[in-house]
């Protein structure tokens, strides 16, 4: 086994995967990295019944609080994994290689856990009661984690099956969060290690009850909607997970896999009355009202915010008496530095812009991997609209200044934020 | 007690509604067919009347409520185009003629919630405000949407008689051919589309003819459960594995045995029954899951349970009559 592979997989991992929840992941460490230290380094040599006697501080750190999620369940079993691998670092031979599987092992079942339900991690937890998840050398060890292995393909296979038999449900948007669920880890990735998002202001979004996000809108394809949503699930102080349901051209819409794919994920096309209903169901809602303007903007317009419609976003809002939360996200202009639009071919493939970028479509799919820049989101302070009143809403002059007041914070908060920024990637 | 006649005894709605309205109303029953099933104390006529024997039908029975369902196209396969244009538009047309001239007060007519048109710009829910889509190509709403002209057109000429649409989703019953469709063996999708769509429970929508006679408030009615399914879902839950077809994305041609446009594969037409639910005090009972739960055959114990409670309904009918 290759110790600079061993080194690599260790140095890497660990700052990946803390990111999401510092306060949260720290506070596991300290409890969990008291144990390998102080019992450890012997049990390292010795056989393993002795590091079975002393009830072990790892499998005691492992009681599940009640209210515990899988998440949290997921991020104890990465730290064991961690502690394994630092232990079989320190020896060589199939040991290193067998601690190095060990690790693996358990940080796959980490990965499935995060999409368990409370129950099932239960069942999870009754099946290691007693052993010592840091001692890869016990038989039980892999007693304990063969079972559990099973458990959790059958519950795989159950939950295909599930599918198959159409028992799930969905919201009349078609939203599901089971898919969600599915998606999320690839979200993740892409948010902590590709754009290294940093996301403030996040206090300002309402943890409950309804509220409309305005955001500016760039980078050719819409990721900058998919990036604010996973700021607000992953990182909200309140953290209890809030879809931001983004409002989407509904050209998109007419586009096969892509149409069930965002409806699945939660999006809805963006039409006033789809807006007003999501809010009045206390929803958190996300609009971009530069809309094709913005994403389709070319590389030298960069950060000079286009029109924003006609302000229908601040209708919707005062219709609803919903707070209006001015997002502003720097990076995402980058990510496919868009040099022209072909009209022609556009038009010819009824697409409403088609991009030219140095690397699409020259280099094919290839072509569609985005730039990884650094991004930075930031959530400014809700502007109320209930003070206007939802008669407000048919008064021109309130709609347009309102439109135009959250255009401005927008454009200063951009301006702010490249002036701050260091360098692109 | 209202004297009512429902033109139309094919097809499982007009028997629901039969038995709920004869439990209440004086009904007759007129079809070109005898009824598909037990239409409760109602009385029925089978035979195929022309305009004056219409006239002479609803003067002599004295009927104040006329239930329009005699449309094709709702419980069997469409035959040709110009018989279905004689049977619906022309049919319809003298429906109406003979209502006005014997003095009926009320006409509740059967629309579909489909009427709207399926569009990528249609909203989660449309409301009946929505004005409908003429331009249909195929179908029974093709002709669908000239009737529904025709009794707007005749509602706006006859202030007198109050006239009622209700615009009903597909029905889960056997002979809805959207239900034969999605029941066959292997229903086709369209790749890469999975519009959500209502489907309404039988009951329901008898309850909402039943409402509508009641009630008499004029004016279309959207008739649907509130929360739609994913198409995927629906085929799964009867109990199919739908089969994504590619063909219908590049011609435009709806897969074989859809009898709709291909448009309705691919967009959601999903309508909202909030006037329904505040002028009429309809509501769905079955939500979409709990109505296709309940075609599903019944275990052994279901089935014992279904048994006493039908027993204990029956008998509690029979010891109030």
């Amino acid at each position: 086994m290759n110790h600079d592979e061993l080194d690599a997989a260790q140095t890497n991992e660990p700052v990946e995967r803390r990111r999401p929840r510092r306060s949260r992941a720290q506070v596991v460490i300290e409890g969990v990295q008291e144990s390998p230290v102080i019992d450890h380094p012997d049990a390292d040599s010795a056989d393993p019944s002795a590091a079975v006697d002393p009830p072990s501080a790892a499998s005691a750190s492992f009681t599940w609080d009640e209210t515990a999620t899988a998440r949290r369940s997921a991020e104890q079993l990465f730290e064991v994994e961690i502690d394994i691998r630092q232990q079989s670092d320190q020896q060589s031979g199939p040991q290193a290689a067998l601690g190095n599987f060990a690790a693996g092992v358990v940080r796959l079942i980490g990965e499935n856990l995060q999409r368990m339900t409370g129950e099932q991690v239960e069942r999870i937890n009754a099946m290691l009661q007693g052993v010592d998840l840091r001692d890869y050398l016990d038989p039980d060890f892999w007693k304990g984690i063969g079972m559990v292995l099973r458990y959790q393909i059958d519950e795989q296979v159950n939950f295909i099956q599930r599918r198959l038999r159409g028992d799930y449900s969905t919201d009349p948007f078609g939203m599901d969060r089971e898919i969600i669920e599915v998606a999320r880890p690839f979200l993740s990735f892409m948010y902590h290690t590709w754009w290294r998002v940093t996301a403030t202001g996040l206090e300002h979004v309402p943890a409950q009850g309804r509220g409309l996000l305005v955001a500016n809108h760039s980078g050719v394809l819409p990721w900058d909607g998919a990036m604010i949503a996973t700021a607000v699930f992953n990182e909200h102080p309140a953290q209890n997970e809030r879809i931001v349901r983004s409002l989407h051209l509904h050209w998109f819409t007419t586009l096969p896999v892509i149409a069930p794919t965002l409806a699945a994920l939660g999006q809805v096309p963006g039409l006033p009355e789809n807006a007003i209903r999501l809010l009045e169901r206390d929803e958190l809602v996300c609009v971009f009202p530069e809309g094709l303007k913005g994403v389709g903007k070319l590389f030298k317009d960069r950060y000079k915010l286009a029109r924003f419609g006609r302000g229908g976003f601040v209708q919707t809002a005062l219709r609803a008496q919903a707070p209006l939360v001015p997002v502003a996200v720097v990076g995402a202009e980058e990510i496919y530095p868009m040099l022209a639009n072909a009209e022609g071919i556009a038009r010819l493939l009824g697409f409403p812009y088609f991009p030219l970028t140095p690397f699409f479509p020259w280099f094919g799919l290839l072509g569609v991997i985005p730039l990884p820049t650094r991004w930075s989101i930031t959530f400014c302070p809700p502007i109320d609209t209930t003070e206007y009143g939802p008669d407000a809403a048919d008064d021109p002059i309130t709609v347009l200044a309102l439109s135009e007041q959250v255009r401005e914070i927008i454009q200063s908060t951009i301006n702010q934020k490249l002036a701050e920024r260091t360098s692109i990637f | 007690m209202t004297r009512v006649l429902i033109n139309g005894a094919t097809g499982q709605l007009s028997v629901r509604a039969a038995q709920l309205l004869s439990q209440q109303h004086d009904t007759i029953v007129v079809g070109r067919h005898p009824p598909a099933g037990p239409i409760g104390c109602a009385e029925w006529l089978t035979a195929r009347l022309d305009r004056k024997q219409w006239l002479e039908l609803l003067r002599t029975a004295a009927i104040e409520t006329v239930v329009h369902f005699d449309l094709l196209g709702f419980n069997e396969a469409l035959p040709d185009h110009e018989t279905t244009v004689q049977h619906n538009v022309i049919g319809t047309m003298e429906l109406l003629g003979a209502c006005r001239a014997a003095g009926v007060r009320h006409i509740v007519a059967r629309s579909h919630g489909w009427i709207y048109g399926a569009s990528p710009l249609n909203p989660l829910l449309i409301s009946e405000d929505r004005p409908i889509k003429t331009q249909h190509t195929r179908g029974l709403l093709r002709t669908l949407a000239e009737v529904e002209q025709i009794v707007a057109d005749f509602a706006a000429r006859h202030p007198q008689i109050t006239v009622t649409l209700l615009r009903c989703v597909p029905i889960l019953a056997p002979d809805d051919p959207v239900m034969q469709y999605l029941s066959s063996l292997s229903p086709q999708m369209l790749f890469g589309f999975d519009p959500m769509i209502q489907l309404l429970h039988v009951d329901d929508a008898a309850k909402a003819v039943l409402a509508a006679v009641d009630q008499s408030a004029g004016g279309a009615f959207n008739i649907a459960p509130e929360h739609p399914l994913p198409l995927s879902q629906v085929i799964r839950r009867l109990g199919r594995q739908p089969v994504p077809a590619l063909g219908p994305l590049f011609n435009n041609q709806p897969p074989p045995g859809w009898p709709f446009e291909v448009d309705y594969l691919r967009y959601r037409c999903t309508i909202d029954p909030q006037r329904a639910c505040r002028v009429l005090g309809w509501t769905a009972d079955y939500e979409m899951t709990a109505a296709l739960d309940a075609l599903k055959p019944l275990t052994p114990e279901e089935e014992q349970q279904a048994a006493a409670r039908a027993l204990s309904e029956f008998l509690n009918r029979r010891r109030k009559a």
